[in-house]
């Protein structure tokens, strides 16, 4: 496991060392303060569109940046020329790819809690009325969001390229998040089951509109279902790099 | 026998059937310094690969301190030292090695007091805090260095590892081997520098187009065939023209 938490701890140093989560930071903020800063008269559903147009920015913004560390970690390893070096430590391959796949999602979350607290902030600011617990559900379910996310970009890096794997993850969340409950309909059984159900974590009107949190039951399901998603792109991933030379 | 590296009839093919090696079988006492020479394109880095488990042999069988070769443990007492530097730009030496440090499952202190102790030995000390990325060829080479010996490894691999070096350097490497190996250390380590081989190792082998040619004490490849330098005979085998 020392192994495994070291690749890790890398990737999310990585991260804050090259700057790209504070580009990020600085540009979701610019949008944010700027959308905060018009004035509707104190129309509630026009302040609570905005705050979902926020937290969407939040979401989009946190998306991005897993998907992009995920699918350049293998890429840009061999690129480098890093991979031989390490590899002849005595590391797994498994360990590797467990290592990548936690840093990225570690790295991703570390972002997402600095994006979400900040959309937090402005939000109570401009007068959003959130239940603090339904705030927390959305976090979580957000995380097991971005756990799904940074396998699927992750396990595709050992198949792709940086670029086809970014847009390959992007393409596919976006897709589910707005077609996946009618995928069954439109595109068969097949791909329903098969594609990543990134839609079953998004608590953003739950949150907006006070709808409030999930049941118990649900949030078992919801678990289960990320982390046993999260095994197969890790999988598929692993069982192609262990037959790689370095 | 005592091996700390055996290789027995190992058949490396690539893609488009290209075969790196072909059949080799080799053999590394422990406490030595083995010499692995071979023209460009000979299969030489192939070699290394296969030692560490870098890749997988098509055919035949790599041990590694008697482990097989893909067996991560087998790597827990080696150092290696690619040809070319390549390291994590974004980070310090002093980082580097805490990185490498934590693979090997080693504590914070002990991290620490190894990492400044290689370091130290590299000449580096002074710019531990320093990005790699601002690193000259010969500077990187050494942090190569730096990260083969942080385990304090019993088997170092070294490939090329004169490379990039300047002349002082190179000297100071040298020293460094022989101190290696009166500790009881191997050091494997291929070349092209013949007068390296000689100075160091006490057996060495020859390789040409993924085979080998020869095999013996440095002064049974000189003496082989009548009173011959190493570099005619070196010559000679692999078919190229003595100056």
């Amino acid at each position: 496991m020392n192994a495994v938490f070291a690749v890790a701890r890398l990737l999310v140093l990585e991260i804050f060392r090259k700057k790209d989560a504070y580009v990020a930071f600085l540009l979701m903020a610019v949008i944010l303060v700027y959308a905060a800063g018009m004035d509707f008269y104190d129309e509630r559903n026009v302040v609570r569109y905005l705050l979902e147009l926020g937290l969407s920015l939040v979401f989009f913004f946190s998306v991005i940046l897993t998907a992009a560390l995920g699918a350049r970690q293998v890429p840009a390893e061999r690129e480098a020329r890093t991979l031989p070096v390490l590899l002849a430590k005595p590391i797994r391959r498994s360990e590797f790819v467990a290592g990548k796949f936690l840093g990225t999602f570690l790295a991703g979350a570390a972002a997402f809690t600095l994006f979400y607290g900040f959309f937090l902030g402005v939000a109570s600011f401009k007068g959003g009325v959130f239940s603090a617990a339904t705030a927390g559900e959305t976090y979580l379910a957000f995380l097991l969001n971005l756990w799904v996310l940074a396998a699927v970009a992750s396990g595709l890096s050992y198949f792709l390229t940086s670029s086809a794997g970014l847009t390959l993850t992007v393409l596919v969340y976006f897709l589910m998040n707005t077609y996946g409950p009618a995928l069954k309909a439109k595109a068969g059984p097949f791909l329903y089951f098969t594609l990543p159900h990134f839609e079953f974590f998004d608590l953003r009107q739950r949150l907006v509109h006070g709808w409030g949190g999930l049941p118990g039951d649900v949030w078992a399901a919801l678990a289960a279902y990320a982390f046993l998603y999260a095994l197969v792109p890790l999988s598929l991933g692993a069982w192609r790099f262990a037959r790689e030379n370095a | 026998m005592d091996l700390a590296i055996e290789l027995k009839d190992v058949t490396v093919d690539y893609a488009r059937g290209k075969r790196a090696l072909d059949g080799l079988s080799l053999s590394v006492k422990k406490g030595t310094i083995f010499g692995f020479l071979g023209p460009n394109g000979a299969g030489k880095s192939t070699t290394v690969k296969a030692i560490l488990g870098l890749l997988r042999p098509s055919s035949g069988s790599v041990r590694l301190n008697g482990l097989p070769a893909d067996d991560p443990r087998s790597r827990r007492d080696v150092g290696y030292l690619p040809e070319e530097a390549h390291y994590y730009r974004f980070l310090t030496p002093l980082e580097l090695l805490d990185f490498y440090g934590r693979v090997f499952g080693l504590s914070r202190v002990e991290r620490r007091r190894r990492s400044e102790a290689v370091l130290d030995l590299v000449g580096l000390a002074a710019v531990a805090k320093r990005p790699i990325r601002t690193f000259s060829k010969g500077m990187a080479q050494k942090i190569g260095l730096a990260q083969a010996l942080l385990n304090e490894p019993r088997t170092l691999v070294l490939d090329e590892p004169t490379s990039g070096l300047d002349p002082l350097a190179r000297l100071e490497l040298r020293a460094l081997l022989l101190k290696l190996r009166s500790e009881g250390r191997t050091v494997f380590f291929s070349s092209h520098e013949l007068s390296e081989v000689e100075l160091l190792c006490d057996t060495a082998a020859i390789l040409k187009d993924g085979k080998l040619l020869q095999q013996g004490t440095v002064a049974e490849l000189e003496g082989g065939r009548g009173e011959e330098s190493l570099e005619r005979h070196f010559v000679r085998l692999v078919g190229g023209r003595p100056s």
